[in-house]
């Protein structure tokens, strides 16, 4: 009797529905999983602090210059704290150290470790713009169109390959600093040019900016078919680049 | 062949277990069955776009999720990344008409937590994108929970008529029964 109740609660539509839903959701986990480990970028979804799982917190990092961004997680050890107050007042001279009688081999040995922690700052610093560009450069990975803020931090990192689509006498008049000239009604003509370029490097196509400005949607297609992964299109183009004097080349 | 498959590859709940009689009437009825393929292709289309939207786009949609703030940050990802393949696999089951009470039935999940998450971020007073499709941002508001409502009805209604024409089970059916003889 209780297997009879049993069986038909399984045989009604919701009962009929569940069992499928449980066969569905374990084959959209299983697609996840598999995409999750193939696909590249694979994602850590597991690990908060990887930098794979890093688009939800750069978004924080958005609000202030990625440059500037150290990161709260970088913090250095006491021992460097108290050598970059030395660093800041500067070391003790001959005169204040006679005058404190402190002999000429703590007086080294206090050079050597302000100079160890300069170097090891440094270091911190570097390793810090590096996540700080990897962070932003993940981020925009993910967009299809980038503002004028964004483009100007990609080229203070030197984080992308800026290519200006439109004709060269427009290039010729005034270009961002380091793009590359391929036009995009005759990007054929560039293609021993593009082919030298990593089809992962990140690449950011602009031309004058504006509605009316189509060329750098054409050559942004024009790069995605060619294998190009992660290609965006600076919105702003060079109108909003002379607007904010950035940097301009003749 | 087992009496609980019909043709269509429902398992003809509605004709042949306790159903109510009038419903199961009414699903083999040749306009509730054009009917359900309706719904079905249209469901099926609307989740399967969606759903391949925010793939291309996963961090615009983690962010949309992390925006309404109902998850730990560092949930957003993996429950971004799991909502997106089971909205892609629902979509082409339903537009396949394969397991579609099931398919009905994680849709109808899927929207009552959209319906939840929007109504909460209306409460909230917040103004955010829905994440709704990735290309096409839209703020929450009633007009989501309209939607979703809408949607929502369209997902029940295919748990309880499912048998639909044009069901790629059907199809399968068919020819292995014209294999047989």
């Amino acid at each position: 009797m209780t297997d009879d109740t049993t069986t038909k609660q399984q045989r009604t539509p919701l009962g009929i529905a569940w069992r499928e839903a449980r066969a569905i959701i374990l084959i959209s986990l299983g697609i996840m999983i598999c995409y999750n480990i193939f696909a590249a970028p694979s994602i850590d979804i597991f690990d908060p602090n990887a930098v794979r799982l890093a688009w939800i917190y750069h978004k924080r990092d958005t609000t202030t210059p990625i440059i500037d961004t150290f990161g709260p997680t970088v913090t250095p050890p006491p021992i460097i704290v108290d050598s970059i107050k030395q660093v800041k007042t500067g070391p003790e001279t001959p005169i204040d150290s006679v005058e404190k009688g402190i002999s000429a081999a703590e007086l080294k040995a206090r050079k050597d470790s302000i100079e160890k922690a300069r170097v090891e700052i440094k270091r911190i610093q570097d390793s810090a713009r590096k996540a700080a560009t990897i962070g932003l450069l993940d981020q925009v990975a993910g967009m299809k169109e980038i503002t004028t803020d964004i483009a100007k931090k990609l080229f203070d990192m030197k984080g992308a390959m800026f290519i200006d689509a439109r004709p060269e006498d427009h290039y010729n008049e005034g270009h961002i600093d380091g793009a590359m000239n391929v036009y995009a009604d005759q990007w054929q003509t560039s293609i021993p040019d593009l082919i030298k370029i990593p089809k992962d490097r990140l690449i950011v196509t602009y031309c004058g900016g504006g509605d009316a400005c189509e060329l750098s949607h054409e050559l942004a297609d024009h790069l995605r078919e060619i294998g190009f992964k992660k290609v965006v299109v600076y919105m702003g183009g060079i109108k909003d680049w002379t607007a904010k004097n950035y940097p301009l080349k003749k | 062949m087992d009496q609980t498959m019909q043709r269509d590859g429902s398992h003809g709940a509605a004709a042949t277990l306790p159903v109510a009689a009038p419903v199961a009437r009414l699903a083999d009825h040749p306009a509730i069955r054009w009917l359900s393929l309706a719904v079905r292709v249209f469901l099926g289309i609307t989740f399967l776009v969606a759903g391949a939207e925010k793939l291309v786009a996963l961090p615009t949609f983690g962010h949309a999720i992390a925006d309404y703030q109902l998850l730990p940050e560092s949930l957003s990802n993996i429950f971004a990344l799991s909502f997106v393949w089971t909205e892609i696999v629902v979509g082409v089951l339903l537009l396949a008409g394969v397991a579609i009470r099931g398919s009905a039935l994680v849709t109808s999940a899927m929207l009552i937590v959209f319906l939840v998450a929007v109504i909460s971020a209306i409460a909230r007073g917040m103004t955010i994108d829905c994440g709704c499709f990735a290309g096409n941002s839209e703020p929450v508001g009633p007009k989501k929970v309209i939607e979703d409502l809408l949607l929502l009805a369209a997902a029940i209604f295919l748990i309880y008529f499912p048998k639909s024409y044009l069901t790629l089970t059907r199809l399968l059916r068919r020819e292995w029964e014209l294999g047989e003889r």
